[in-house]
């Protein structure tokens, strides 16, 4: 885009996925809605009203983003400097690199963990893997910081506000329960 | 007057009652601050062992941590994108983008003196009109006016954060539709729930703030440091100045009077004092385009707002018996373990004990300035802490603070997608608080909206019968048609140029 904001090149297919994205949604959604209503003598207007007028809205907006794109390029509609700060680029685009995939698959196995094997024992485990895909290698700073981190949660959740956290599944449950027993 | 000084005498003349006011204002800022640790949390363990307090003590503590967790919950949603309660959820909005600029001091400075400001005003107020306002405020606002609020409030959040006023609607829809899965809160028919008993409960605040904002910017953050694009947030701990406070004075002066105003209505007064001041400050400001970006009215306008609620939901709870949320219904339980009844006759039979409680959450605001600016200056240091370090503490925080909200695991698995969605989303453009107010003003406005229709016998026009939803409808839709018509001139502008 120039500087007096005309667009310097034409918006391809892609760029239309978005808006085809919302479409597809709030059709699905005012299908589904069409299942709520069931006459009731309480509120008239039913349970799918509600959602229907956010749904047709979200159509509407969808065919203007539409429209925005073909007419801007894919810019945004005003020049704001500003709001395009707060933005993440779409020109600063996601390089595929397994550091990066770890980034974000160890928290949902973190999580997956936690659920089967509990909190007491995964998490130890997690600071330290987590701080090491994220560039501190320093053995010193993960394994004080893992010990300082996991002592005060401890300490915190289990010794002074006896906050439930997940505890596992099976035998892990039982020995979630045995080590929170003995910390307190 | 007097009762004031009396209130305050029985406070501070006792250094058993000084050591409960400094523990109560601290632990309040402390678990306030960290998620999973809110003042909710502080208020059900500590309620047990008010029976074996004095009176007065009992109830200036509530007051006390009520005070100073509003404002705690301002400290990591400006340093780390993690609000520490949904009320402070707006503050993050423009408090962090702040940080992100080398300006979390300043941040941190707006929101302490918004927020003792917001409190003292609102705890004078409070003491001056506790008995003529509840008459009127409960007479007055019903479900009409409230949803009429709501859609006032609304009107204005598609423009925050994006540049993009398609994007930036089509985020609020998409938050009204979040909040719109679960059972209908008139009839119970579950919406979108797809058979699961999860989501036929509705998908809970707190997981889906902090999914949007901390782990979707650990993520986005993450992704910066794997391909080497991370800046670490420059330091500061310059303070605003005089003259900054001083050109603050009308967003102040304004957002105390719609948290005041919000406060007064039971079951919602913080968090949409919050929001509603937000989208106000967005606007009233010349320069709404940068909300969002890092602008001091937005961390103003929620703090003022938040703070100036406390003391108008004493009004309701006090004069009234009616609570204004979970804190405030177990002050109820403080007044009960001392078999004292809150309600019209609370003034009569036990004046001291409301002026106790008065006077602390009036020094509870003042103090918070104090305290806030001495605790601000070694606070903001925490950005020190490199964020490779601080990510996994982030996500495990967040992880607490969903899972032991209802100690269901589902939550965490709910904030982690949300987290996903919210990197996704910030990337294409798409606006977070846009999607966070649709969610939590869409939940309060269908209720409201249902009652009110059933009120109007189905008209639409029925709310222009009411001056004051009238008024709010009418603003709103002109705010609408104004957004929309200022694109419009500046799309055929643009296209006629490109011709």
């Amino acid at each position: 885009m120039d500087k007096d904001g005309i667009p310097a090149q034409a918006p391809t297919w892609k760029s239309y996925i978005e808006p085809l994205a919302w479409l597809g949604l709030a059709v699905v959604g005012l299908t589904m809605s069409a299942e709520f209503d069931a006459p009731n003598k309480i509120f008239a207007l039913g349970p799918a009203f509600w959602p229907q007028v956010i749904l047709v809205g979200m159509i509407i907006a969808a065919v203007v983003l539409g429209i925005s794109i073909y007419v801007s390029g894919g810019k945004p509609t005003e020049d704001s400097a500003d709001a395009a700060q707060f933005e993440t680029s779409d020109a600063e685009s996601i390089r595929f690199s397994p550091r990066l995939a770890a980034i974000f698959i160890l928290p949902l196995i973190y999580v997956y963990a936690m659920h089967k094997l509990g909190f007491y024992l995964v998490t130890p485990f997690f600071l330290p893997v987590y701080m090491y895909m994220l560039g501190v290698r320093r053995w010193k700073t993960l394994l004080l910081v893992t010990v300082g981190l996991y002592a005060t949660l401890v300490l915190l959740f289990v010794k002074l506000i006896f906050t439930p956290l997940p505890q596992g599944a099976g035998y892990f449950h039982t020995l979630n329960g045995q080590l929170m027993g003995l910390i307190q | 007057m007097e009762d004031f000084w009396n209130g305050t005498a029985l406070l501070f003349t006792n250094p058993y009652g000084v050591a409960i006011f400094a523990g109560g204002l601290i632990s309040g800022l402390v678990f306030g601050a960290i998620p999973g640790l809110n003042v909710l949390t502080l208020a059900a363990v500590l309620l047990p062992f008010t029976a074996w307090m004095p009176a007065e003590y009992a109830i200036m503590l509530y007051g006390v941590i009520y005070v100073s967790g509003v404002y705690g919950g301002a400290i990591t949603a400006i340093l780390f994108n993690i609000p520490g309660s949904v009320e402070n959820a707006p503050t993050a909005f423009d408090g962090y983008p702040m940080t992100q600029k080398g300006q979390a001091g300043k941040a941190i400075g707006y929101a302490v003196t918004c927020s003792a400001i917001g409190g003292t005003l609102s705890a004078i107020l409070m003491m001056i009109a506790t008995e003529p306002i509840a008459d009127f405020a409960i007479s007055t606002f019903g479900p009409i006016e409230i949803f009429a609020l709501i859609f006032f409030g609304l009107t204005v959040v598609a423009g925050v954060g994006t540049s993009w006023l398609s994007k930036g609607w089509l985020s609020l829809l998409l938050g009204l539709l979040i909040g719109s899965i679960g059972g209908d809160p008139v009839t119970g028919v579950p919406r979108f729930s797809f058979g699961s008993l999860y989501l036929l409960g509705g998908i809970s605040f707190i997981p889906l703030i902090l999914g949007l904002f901390a782990v979707s910017e650990v993520f986005i953050q993450g992704q910066k440091i794997a391909t080497g694009a991370y800046q670490a947030p420059k330091l500061s701990v310059e303070f605003p100045s005089l003259r900054e406070f001083w050109s603050m004075k009308v967003a102040v002066a304004r957002s105390t009077v719609i948290g005041w105003c919000c406060g007064l209505l039971p079951g919602i007064g913080a968090t949409l004092a919050a929001f509603v001041s937000y989208s106000e400050a967005v606007r009233w400001s010349r320069h709404p385009e940068r909300f969002g970006t890092g602008e001091p009215e937005g961390v103003v306008a929620p703090e003022t707002a938040n703070n100036a609620a406390t003391g108008a939901a004493m009004i309701p709870l006090l004069a009234l018996g009616l609570p204004g949320g979970a804190l405030t219904a177990m002050m109820i339980g403080v007044f009960n373990v001392h078999d004292m009844d809150v309600g019209p006759l609370i003034m009569v039979e036990a004046r001291d004990l409301v002026w106790v409680l008065f006077a602390s959450m009036f020094w509870a605001s003042l103090a918070i300035l104090l305290l806030g600016y001495v605790e601000s200056k070694s606070i903001v240091h925490m950005l020190r802490i490199p964020f490779s370090i601080l990510a996994p503490v982030i996500l495990i925080f967040s992880t607490i603070g969903a899972y032991a909200l209802r100690g269901n695991i589902i939550d965490v698995y709910t904030m982690f997608g949300a987290g996903v969605a919210g990197f996704v989303l910030r990337r294409s453009a798409y606006s977070v608080p846009a999607i966070v107010m649709g969610v939590i003003l869409g939940q309060l406005g269908e209720n409201s909206f249902a009652q009110a229709m059933t009120m109007l016998n189905y008209s639409f026009l029925g709310f222009f019968e009411n001056w004051i939803s009238g008024v709010f409808i009418g603003v709103g839709l002109l705010t609408v048609a104004w957004s929309i018509g200022r694109r419009a001139i500046y799309f055929i502008h643009r296209t006629q140029k490109f011709d």
